[in-house]
């Protein structure tokens, strides 16, 4: 498990939420902030699947519930992560 | 976006919003961003991001940059919120429309179309999506193509069918909202295949297009509603990857990331489509244009069109403008040549030409600059450079139009690619409308009238005898049997002689017909020259002892004739015949109606001095127990 978040990863979320990067850390997540409710959720996912040209296994995605199981789970699928 | 609250433990108080642009050049700015990110593509965070700055537009920040505020209410069966940061860019990119969105809930799409006190009723939007997957709503349909009994598949059609367009009479009769309903998209895939699904009577395929056609056809029966094509889209797109199943399953999303883009695009031109007149004339430039080589150089002989290649694309081309100028777009010509050479290609060369000169409601051959000829043209057929496109080959010739005229849409074709000319033209989304009217199918020709009347004039010894030689005949409708689409266009695209510029609905038209003592009139006119259709509109309220002219407008290939007279003379008749005591008049200038200025004063009104703040414009009054409006004697009402 990786300890830092790439900064591509960190870029989508703060995109799709409307925030500064540095403030995405690893325990952002749903429920979190206002932003990142269900439809929040989807939306991000939607927005890394094609960032980085994977696609999540649906019953995996509701379970994705912060930035850090997210990078861990496009880690294990190979998605090009580079160290911060 | 909201500001961080102090105190919260958790990630909450550390999170850093971006702040909303304060300065105002960044709305300028924004536009600029938005039609540049709608021209490539472009990642789902640019949209968010885009988006955003869109929603934090005030609503007089947005009419600034010209973009028109439309507050919307999606009717939906599937999850719409993944597109919506698209569907706002584009629709500012495409529409020029600034859209705020109420989204309904997922099972209240019957409950939001047809009750009048249901969460769409009490939004009272501007314009309502109406956005249904086909077996949330049309289930039957399915089924029934399953067990593959032709009679019970055409009655679940009709059933499903006839549920829906109840929903949108029901809707229609509760708001005067404008509608984009969207079609089905046909199955990819079906249970028969593709070999049995086309060869038994009623398929899957056909029998979704069935509904699409009932359902398309009720839009133009309700009245400022649009069918969006999505399969069209979708088709284009390719139908199987325009869904994704696992996202669909999962969430209801019924389109694909991937396809976020040309969904969104089609949705904006439909919206546009209901706000924004077609451009009305396509200017296309001759050598390597409108035929292939120079007749300059290669003589009449020489220039290619016709049956061979490539004599083939040019010749195609003028078949696309052909079918362009039969649903009412206008066709003009600006070519650098010698007119002795241009109309030899015509005369010599008519068995390969699909057009012929006459074909062109406006010529402009010559040496001169082609902006000055479009400018020409523009003022000959009487419309706005706006309403211009022009079609050249030559690279110098599109920047040099652009840079001079940014109003004109400029069309470059590529001249070692006449394959693709035709193609190009079908391409065009400026022309894009809803419906064709009689007159827009008969506007060539009311040209060639016009033309004529001209030389008519010129000829004549005086204005008066001019006017009495041309027979005019009129008659006078109820504006809703124009028909009403008629109606709405008048009002929708005069600008020149429009006393108001109000730009009412097909609703408010029958609103201003159904009211006691409203009136609603339409007037047509036609004379030894040709039959011009119905070419002006009036609408009126009762208001007291007045009778108030809210709308006078007239097309402007008849202004100067006199047909104003005998509306305004009807206008009149009917108001004494409903009691009225005065006849009222507004005149709300605008940079291009000054040729209405002083209409009412030419009839006899009084101006009437307003309290600060009422109108914009100036008030007129005539008294109809004293006075009577003047009659144009020259013309005979039927």
């Amino acid at each position: 498990m990786t300890k830092t978040i790439s900064p591509q990863l960190r870029q989508i979320v703060a995109d799709v939420f409307g925030m500064t990067a540095l403030s995405v850390t690893p325990q952002l997540g749903l429920g979190t902030i206002l932003e990142w409710d269900s439809l929040g959720h989807l939306q991000l996912m939607l927005a890394i699947e094609s960032e980085f040209g994977t696609q999540f296994d649906p019953r995996v995605i509701p379970i994705l519930t912060n930035v850090q199981l997210i990078a861990d789970e496009l880690e294990r699928r190979g998605a090009l992560l580079e160290a911060a | 976006m909201g500001t961080a609250t102090e105190g919260d433990a958790c990630v909450e108080s550390k999170v850093e919003r971006r702040e909303a642009p304060q300065r105002d050049d960044s709305a300028v700015a924004l536009l600029r961003v938005i039609d540049e990110l709608s021209a490539r593509p472009a990642r789902p965070a640019e949209y968010a991001l885009a988006a955003s700055r869109l929603r934090h537009l005030s609503a007089e920040a947005a009419r600034e940059l010209g973009l028109r505020p439309l507050r919307t209410f999606i009717v939906r069966s599937v999850t719409v919120e993944p597109f919506l940061p698209q569907l706002l860019v584009h629709a500012a990119a495409t529409a020029r429309a600034h859209l705020s969105f109420e989204v309904g809930s997922y099972g209240a799409y019957v409950d939001d179309l047809v009750n009048r006190d249901g969460q769409l009723a009490r939004m009272a939007p501007d314009l309502v999506l109406i956005l249904f997957d086909s077996d949330d709503v049309a289930g039957g349909v399915r089924r029934a193509c399953a067990r593959g009994c032709r009679s019970e598949i055409e009655q679940a059609i009709d059933d499903a069918a006839k549920t829906i367009i109840g929903w949108l009479r029901a809707l229609r009769a509760q708001t005067k909202a404008r509608i984009v309903f969207q079609g089905f998209t046909l199955p990819d895939r079906t249970a028969l295949g593709d070999v049995g699904d086309a060869n038994v009577p009623m398929g899957e395929a056909r029998a979704v297009a069935t509904i699409n056609e009932r359902l398309a056809a009720v839009c133009r029966e309700i009245g400022d509603a649009v069918f969006f094509d999505q399969d069209r889209v979708a088709a284009r797109y390719g139908r199987a990857a325009w869904r994704d199943e696992r996202m669909f399953s999962s969430n209801r999303l019924a389109i694909a990331a991937g396809a976020f883009t040309p969904y969104c695009v089609g949705l904006a031109r439909a919206i546009r489509s209901l706000y924004n007149p077609p451009r009305k004339v396509l200017v296309t430039d001759l050598d390597n244009t409108l035929w292939g080589g120079i007749v300059g150089e290669d003589g009449p002989d020489g220039i290619q069109s016709g049956s061979s290649f490539p004599g083939t694309c040019y010749s195609a081309f003028q078949s696309a403008l052909k079918h362009l100028a039969a649903r009412g777009v206008l066709l003009a010509i600006a070519s650098k040549n010698n007119e002795a050479d241009v109309r030899e290609v015509f005369r010599r060369r008519g068995s390969d030409l699909s057009l012929a000169l006459d074909d062109f409601a406006a010529v402009r051959i010559g040496w001169n600059d082609k902006a000055e000829s479009l400018r020409d043209i523009a003022r000959e057929l009487n419309v706005g450079l706006d309403s211009l496109v022009f079609v050249d080959d030559n690279a110098v010739e599109c920047a040099s139009m652009r840079a001079q005229l940014p109003e004109v849409h400029v069309v470059h074709m590529l001249p070692e690619e006449p394959w693709s000319y035709a193609r190009r033209i079908f391409d065009l989304e400026c022309f894009d409308t809803p419906g064709i009217t009689e007159e827009d199918r008969n506007r060539t020709q009311e040209y060639r009238n016009q033309a004529l009347r001209l030389a008519s004039e010129m000829n004549a010894r005086s204005k008066e005898e001019f006017l009495a030689s041309l027979g005019i005949v009129c008659q006078i409708i109820d504006a809703r049997e124009a028909p009403l689409s008629r109606s709405a266009q008048l009002l929708a695209k005069t600008n020149q002689f429009n006393l108001t510029t109000r730009r009412h609905s097909e609703r408010d038209i029958i609103r201003f017909a159904e009211a006691p003592n409203g009136q609603a009139l339409a007037i047509r006119a036609r004379d030894r020259f040709g039959d011009a259709g119905v070419v002006g509109l009036a609408l009126c309220r009762q208001e007291g002892e007045a009778c108030v002219i809210d709308s006078f407008l007239l097309s402007c290939r008849v202004i100067g004739r006199g047909v104003e007279s005998v509306l305004l003379a009807k206008i009149a008749e009917n108001a004494r015949a409903g009691g009225a005591k005065q006849l009222v008049g507004e005149y709300i200038p605008t940079s291009k109606n000054a040729p209405c200025a002083k209409f009412y004063e030419s009839h006899g009104f009084g101006s009437v001095n307003n309290s600060p703040g009422t109108h914009p414009g100036s008030c007129y009054q005539l008294d109809l127990t004293a006075s009577r409006t003047p009659r144009a004697d020259w013309i005979r009402l039927e």
